[in-house]
Formats: C-alpha cells, sequence, structure tokens
C-alpha cells in the first residue's frame, strides 16, 4: 500500500528512463517537423508534375519581360550543369561560361562589339545582361565596370597596335570620358547658314536693317504657318518674323508635313511619324522655301510667278528654264511662231531638208536666251537664291553662257542628320529642357553665337555632366542626380545606334524560326 | 530543489562564448567587406552565382547542415563528440554568422517562389531561434524563483498522482476512514502498522528552498475533522491530481490561504498540522501548474523552430541541384 512506502522508495519512484518517453510538447515537436518536411516534399513534387515541370517554382527569379515567354522553359537559355557567363562563381574552375551563348543567338546574333578585341577576352552573353532579376530590370542597363575593365585602359585590350581612339575611359565625367567626337573638328556640312542671324528678330543683326515681316512671306499658308509658330496675337502682317529652333528643327513630321502638297519632296524625304529620338533632317521646302522661295521672275498682269524647283543640278535646270520661257514666249506674244509650217517629211535614205529659221522664231530664240541668262544669274549669283545657301563646284560666272550649258554643280550639303555616331542620343527624354540649355550659340544674345555653318551646334561633356553626374549640391544649386552610366548612351553591339556600326541587319540570327519553335525556346 | 539554474550566455559562462563571439563578428564583417568590396567593383549587387554569393551559399549551407545536427547529437548522448552544450555554443553563434551569410547569397533578392520560400523559412527559423534564446535567458531563473518544487516535466502528472494520495493518507490518518469506506480502513492500518507517513513538502532555508521529504508520525484521529475530509474531498483531491482547472480557486496562492484560513476555524486545534500540510501539498500542485506553463513557453518556439528548420533543409536540397543544373 502506498502507506508503507519509505523515503527512500518516494523519493527513487520517478522512473529511470523517464526521458525515453516523450512529453506531449516533444511529441508535437516530431509530429510537427514530419508534417513540415512531408510539406516541403509534397510542394516540390507537386511543382514538378505541374506545368512547367518545376521550372517557375525553381526559378531563382522572374525573367526580364522580353524573355518572359520562356519563365518556365529553363533549357531555353541554359545548358544543364554549364555555367552561364564569366560572373559565375565557378566558370573560372569548371569552364563553359560561353555554352549557353549558342542559345542566346538562336534569337539575336550579338555581333562583336569591335574587330580588335582579343579573343579570349571576349564575355559571354550572360557576363553582361544578367537576368532573372525581375520584369522590369534591365538586361542591358550595365555597371560601368562590365565596360571599363577594358576601356579603363583599352591598350591592354586590343588584339594588335593601341586603342584607335581613347585609351582611358573610366567614368562620365570631366578628365575620365573625352570630349565628343564631333566637336573635335568642324561641321563637315556644305551649306553657309547663320543661326544668329536667323534667330534675331526680322532677322536683322544692325539697328537700321531692315527686318523681315510676316507680310514678306508671299505665300498665305506658309504667313499662317509662321504667324502660328510665332504665337503672335496680332492679326497684323506687319511685325518681324521671329524664328524659334521649333520653326526649323522639328522631332515629328506630323507637326508640318500633313500640310505640304501630295507631290512635296519632303513628304518623300520624311518619315510619317519619327520616333522623336533625332530631329528631322532639314529640307528646302520645309524650312527655307517661305522665305526663299527660288523665283526668278515675279508675277505680273496675267502671269504667275516664275519659280524654280528645288534638288535640280544647274545643268537639268537650264532645260527646265529653256521650256518655262518657250511656254510663257508662246503664251504671250509668239502665239504665231505655232503657225509656222513643219520641216517636210523625208523619205527612207532622203537627207532632210535644212530648215532655216524664220527672222520671228531667230527673235524668238534670242529672246528666251537671253532670258534664260537672266534667270541663271539671278539664281547662281543672286543674294538670295542658290548662292545663299549652296556652295558650287567651280565659279558660276563662267559657266553661264547663253552658248553653252552650265558646267558647275551644286556641292552635296553632306549635313550630318546624327551628330554622335558613336552613342545615342533622344531629344524626347530631353524635352523638359529649354533648347538653350544645351544649343546656346544658336541665340543672338550668346557672347559667341554661331555666324557660321562651320560651327558645330552640339554641347560638350562639360553642358552634360551639370545632369548625368552624381547627385551633389554645391552652394545651394543642385547638380547632378540623372543615370550617367556607360550604356546610358553607349550600347555594347551599336544596333540601336546604326551610324555607329553594324546596324540591325547584323543582329539577325542565322536561321530564323517559327512561332512555335520561338516559343518553345528550341529551333 | 536547490542550486543555480544555468542560462545559456551570463557573465559566468562568457569566457565559452567569448571565442564563437569573435569568429562570428570577425566572419561576419571579413563577408562584409568582401561582399560590398565587390559590390564597388562591379556597380551592381553580387547574387548567389557570383564569386562570393556562391562561396557565402555554400558556407551558409554547410552551417544550415551542421545546426540541424544538434538535434541528432541531443538523440545520442553517450557519444564522445563533444559535449552538448559546447554543440549547442556553435549552434547558436553559427546560426547567426550563417544570417550575413545567406542574406548575401541571396544578393538581397527574394528571386523565384523557390528561394523566396527558402529565405522567408531561414528568417522565421532564425527569428524563432533567438526568441528561443532569449526565453533562455530569463525563463530558468523565473522558475527558479516560482517553481522551488520542480520536477520533470514528463512526470507532471505522475507527482501530481503522488500529491493525491499524500493528501488521502494524510486525511486517512488525520480525520480516520470515513464510514463504509473498507479501502480506507484498511489504508489507516497499514499506516499505523507502518508507525510512520513519509509526503512530500516544500521547504526554505535562508536563499535555498526546494521539495523534501517529510515524514510524519501518524496520531490517533482527531475528532471532529469532517470539514477537513469533506473539504479534501470535494475540493483538494481534484485540485492535487487535475489542477487548477480541476479548482480555479485553490490554484490561486491568495484565495486558497483563505480558504484554508477559513479550514482552519472549523477544525479542532490538534488538526492545525494535517492543514499545514495538506496545504503545502496544494502549493506544490500550483507550483506544478506553474511549471507546465513556463515550460511550454520554454518550449514552444521549437515547435516553429525545428520543423521550418527540418523543411528549410529538404528545400535547400532542391535548391542545390537545381542552382547547379540551371548555373
Amino acid at each position: 500500500m502506498a502507506g508503507q512506502e519509505t523515503g527512500k522508495q518516494r523519493a527513487s519512484r520517478i522512473p529511470l528512463d523517464y526521458y525515453k518517453h516523450p512529453d506531449w510538447v516533444q511529441r508535437w515537436k516530431l509530429r510537427l517537423t514530419v508534417i513540415a518536411v512531408v510539406l516541403a516534399i509534397a510542394w516540390c513534387g507537386a511543382s514538378l508534375v505541374g506545368a512547367g515541370q518545376g521550372n517557375r517554382t525553381f526559378s531563382r527569379g522572374p525573367v526580364a519581360s522580353v524573355h518572359a515567354a520562356w519563365d518556365a522553359e529553363c533549357s531555353a537559355c541554359h545548358v544543364p550543369f554549364k555555367p552561364m557567363g564569366q560572373n559565375a562563381g565557378v566558370s573560372t574552375l569548371i569552364g563553359g561560361a560561353h555554352a549557353s551563348d549558342a542559345l542566346c543567338t538562336n534569337c539575336h546574333a550579338g555581333p562583336p562589339h569591335s574587330n580588335r578585341q582579343k579573343p579570349a577576352e571576349v564575355q559571354a552573353c550572360a557576363s553582361c545582361h544578367r537576368d532573372h532579376r525581375g520584369r522590369e530590370a534591365s538586361l542591358v542597363q550595365l555597371a560601368d565596370k562590365d565596360c571599363t575593365r577594358c576601356h579603363a585602359d583599352l591598350n591592354l585590350h586590343v588584339a594588335q597596335g593601341v586603342a584607335k581612339y581613347e585609351n582611358n575611359v573610366s567614368l562620365f565625367a570631366k578628365g575620365k570620358h573625352p570630349d565628343f567626337r564631333p566637336l573635335r573638328s568642324q561641321d563637315p556640312g556644305r551649306l553657309k547658314f547663320n543661326h544668329k542671324l536667323h534667330m534675331a528678330p526680322g532677322q536683322v543683326l544692325t539697328s537700321d536693317g531692315k527686318p523681315w515681316r510676316l507680310a514678306d512671306i508671299a505665300d498665305p499658308a506658309e504667313r499662317e504657318r509662321y504667324r502660328n509658330q510665332m504665337r503672335s496675337t496680332t492679326p497684323s502682317d506687319d511685325v518681324p518674323v521671329q524664328l524659334s529652333c521649333a520653326s526649323c528643327h522639328q522631332l515629328d513630321s506630323g507637326d508640318f508635313a500633313a500640310n505640304l502638297p501630295a507631290d512635296s519632296p519632303a513628304k518623300v524625304l520624311l518619315p510619317p511619324r519619327a520616333a522623336g529620338a533625332y530631329m528631322l533632317p532639314i529640307t528646302y521646302d520645309n524650312q527655307c522655301k517661305a522665305c526663299h522661295p527660288l523665283t526668278v521672275e515675279p508675277a505680273t498682269k496675267g502671269s504667275k510667278p516664275l519659280t524654280v524647283p528645288h534638288r535640280m543640278e544647274p545643268d537639268a535646270l537650264r532645260d527646265f528654264l529653256v521650256n518655262a520661257y518657250v511656254g510663257r514666249y508662246i503664251a504671250g506674244s509668239g502665239a504665231a511662231l505655232l503657225d509656222a509650217p513643219l520641216p517636210k517629211r523625208t523619205r527612207p535614205g532622203e537627207a532632210p531638208e535644212p530648215v532655216k529659221p524664220s527672222p520671228e522664231q531667230e527673235k524668238a530664240k534670242t529672246a528666251i536666251a537671253e532670258q534664260v541668262l537672266n534667270a541663271e544669274k539671278i539664281l547662281y549669283l543672286g543674294k538670295q537664291t542658290c548662292g545663299e545657301c549652296h556652295y558650287y563646284t567651280a565659279p558660276p560666272g563662267d559657266g553661264l553662257r547663253v552658248d553653252a550649258r552650265p558646267s558647275f554643280k551644286i556641292e552635296p550639303p553632306q549635313v550630318p542628320s546624327v551628330w554622335f555616331t558613336h552613342a545615342k542620343f533622344n531629344h524626347v527624354s530631353h524635352k523638359a529642357l529649354d533648347c538653350k540649355a544645351c544649343h546656346a550659340r544658336a541665340y543672338p544674345d550668346d557672347p559667341q553665337a554661331s555666324t557660321v555653318a562651320a560651327d558645330v551646334m552640339i554641347p560638350g561633356i562639360d553642358n552634360c555632366i551639370q545632369c548625368h553626374a552624381p547627385s551633389s549640391d554645391s552652394g545651394g544649386k543642385p547638380q547632378g542626380g540623372v543615370r550617367f552610366g556607360c550604356t546610358e548612351c553607349h550600347s555594347y553591339h551599336h544596333g540601336d545606334a546604326a551610324p555607329a556600326g553594324l546596324g540591325a541587319a547584323a543582329r539577325k540570327p542565322q536561321r530564323t524560326l517559327t512561332i512555335q519553335e520561338f516559343l518553345s525556346g528550341k529551333p | 530543489m536547490g542550486g543555480s539554474k544555468r542560462v545559456l550566455i551570463d557573465r559566468e559562462n562568457w569566457a565559452r562564448h567569448a571565442p564563437w563571439f569573435l569568429v562570428t563578428i570577425v566572419a561576419s564583417v571579413a563577408a562584409s567587406v568582401w561582399y560590398f568590396g565587390s559590390f564597388a567593383d562591379t556597380g551592381s549587387l553580387p547574387g548567389g552565382s557570383s564569386i562570393p554569393g556562391f562561396t557565402f551559399g555554400v558556407l551558409g549551407g554547410l552551417i544550415c547542415a551542421f545546426e540541424m545536427l544538434l538535434w541528432w547529437r541531443k538523440k545520442v548522448r553517450t557519444w564522445r563528440i563533444g559535449r552538448t552544450q559546447a554543440w549547442l555554443r556553435a549552434h547558436i553563434w553559427l546560426g547567426l554568422l550563417s544570417v550575413p551569410l545567406l542574406v548575401y547569397h541571396s544578393g538581397f533578392r527574394f528571386g523565384g517562389p523557390l528561394s523566396t520560400v527558402l529565405m522567408v523559412l531561414f528568417l522565421i527559423v532564425i527569428v524563432s531561434g533567438v526568441w528561443g534564446l532569449a526565453l533562455q535567458q530569463f525563463m530558468p531563473r523565473t522558475m527558479l524563483q516560482q517553481v522551488p518544487s520542480e520536477t520533470i516535466y514528463s512526470q507532471l502528472d505522475h507527482v501530481a498522482g503522488q500529491l493525491a494520495s499524500d493528501g488521502e493518507r494524510l486525511i486517512i490518518a488525520t480525520c480516520g476512514p470515513a464510514p463504509g469506506e473498507e479501502n480506507a480502513a484498511a489504508e489507516e492500518e497499514a499506516i499505523a502498522g507502518a508507525g510512520h507517513l513519509v509526503i512530500g513538502a516544500v521547504r526554505a532555508a535562508g536563499r535555498i528552498q526546494g521539495k523534501i521529504l517529510e515524514t510524519r508520525v501518524p496520531t490517533s484521529p482527531v475528532p471532529g475533522c469532517e470539514p477537513l475530509r469533506d473539504f479534501f474531498h470535494e475540493r483538494a483531491a481534484a485540485y492535487l491530481r487535475e489542477g487548477k482547472s480541476a479548482d480555479p480557486a485553490l490554484g490561486q496562492q491568495d484565495r486558497a490561504a483563505a480558504l484554508f484560513r477559513n479550514l482552519r476555524t472549523l477544525l479542532p486545534k490538534h488538526a492545525g498540522d494535517s492543514v499545514d500540510a495538506l496545504e503545502n501539498l496544494c502549493e506544490q500542485r500550483r507550483q506544478l501548474d506553474v511549471q507546465a506553463g513556463l515550460h511550454f513557453w520554454l518550449h514552444n518556439w521549437l515547435w516553429v523552430h525545428l520543423p521550418l528548420a527540418a523543411a528549410l533543409i529538404v528545400l535547400m536540397v532542391v535548391h542545390i541541384f537545381v542552382a547547379l543544373k540551371y548555373w
């Protein structure tokens, strides 16, 4: 019975093997552990047998949106058990960093950066284009180090010789990045243009000069166009014309090409609607014609003004003028010339009968030749026509003769349509800025306002680094803060800066894919 | 039960933790320097496939595997592979070291579903471990102070049964068997034949307090003790067996004291010692309830820590395979 036990018995009544029998806290600990392990295994198993065979579940993160179609198709980009790119930890030990390049080039060829690179230093695609960093992550915005590992001392990385352009580029900053290449030389264009004069009110630089007024624009439609551009509130045409940058430099052809006649050369030259990265090319019809019409004979009573078309060389223009004046002569006092008898028709083998011009015909010929010569003098030697803007291959004075066709030509303008041929730039991205912030020399009030076309009007690196630099606050004046990485302006494969290199064609893969092949990632 | 209740980290044993602490700090700083140096060098946060990220992943994975070995070490207590205390110190400090290593391995990104689950599990395991460590810092001391009659947790029910038996013998010895209770009469005879009665009691001497066995010499039943017998059978017996759920009033120290004060007024003076003894038994039972509560809080974090750690290991194996396949 219980009452008979001694203190010793009582003290030893807890079983010695008590620890072999877990309490309820321990039992639940074990049960929960088993449940957790089973759940983990079940989740992995369910993922493996589900859609995508676990590829999405086991992915190290969502791929960029451009690769989203292959989010659950690892083998579209990965070669199993081969590291992707030189950045993979063990690629230096086990190699195979380039194994997956072939999969990348199924869709985009990735042309070489430079044919002077040391072949062993050419990185694998994935070394620079790092994916699995989220849908919104960019595959082409790279860290500067990806570029400067070679460009910081490029001589060490070219296969032969030395760096062709700049040896040391380590950062987009003064002294660490060269100034832009177009600024090292003059404008290669062969046109005459004075930004200071054109941007001045009324296009006069002296107080006693006669301002160019809206009323001086002959074409009423053009006059309205410039009035609208000036945002003039007065209905008077007696106001001086005030041009702005946008009067000539447009990003979107829709702004004025819509009003052009269907046969206007500008309609053909300009893209329907440009993306806006670069300014559209300047064309005579759009930007010059309103104030510089190629009129060689003003309107008179009963006749329209005689205006010659643009984009014609002097030789072709001679024929145009002859035809125009013949027509005018006949329409005027020379209608009787049409009544002159036609030459007698000859039989085969019979020599034609010589035709002697009538005195009226001789008179007309002389008069027309004189008119053509006068028109050519206006065009080639005058102040407001061809010579105002163009250079000739030879002085035109000696070539203007009635008995000989013009022997000189107009020099091609060769105005660059893109200035940064080794970089990319987007005007739309900078639309919040006043044009003057970067192109101050185009304004007449600038001390160094440009008066000749040889001036290169793009800004230098000093201008860019006001914004494109690390953020700082110098004397209460905020500076920098806008991205300034290499890939902001440069692209390795030059695909989207066609003037610099190979262009879109070079990025096309060797073999094109069907839609099914494309989506499966397996050609 | 006397003596000191050791906490995991205190001044007394800090000397044993100091080397681990130093290793953890130095390794964390070294990892940070390497990681952020690489960040400065490349301009982007190194991920798991970079050289530093891969290295941290391997080290972090090995640490996770080692951390799980503590469970196995506790199962094989007799093996001579270092003291469990030493394993626990390594478990604590290497576990903390794994935090910077695996966060750097992640490149500060959750990544896909698997890596996100891994990171979430890892962080919960770490936080629950730190929570457990914090509890271990003050709960043992609290238990020492509040539960001098502490016993082995798994034996609480067994000990509660003993208390109930002690109480029953005490009542029989004091009040005699109730009319018609043959078992009780036999029990009384047995107690009288033995010449003594052993019951558990809690005593304090200076700063030391603990559980003792008290041997009492039974006397002849005291007349007029029916209130004591009734109190025992109606309230105390159930309380001693089942705890405060059976009688919340006895489970509260002050209310129980009032009940016993009231009981004494109903009993002859000679029964006072027996009432003291019964009150002592009820106090022991109250402490066992307190011990059960403290024990639950001292160990329930393991319901989170251990299961999620086990799941973490399973998923980590999958992660390693997938990471090596699609490097």
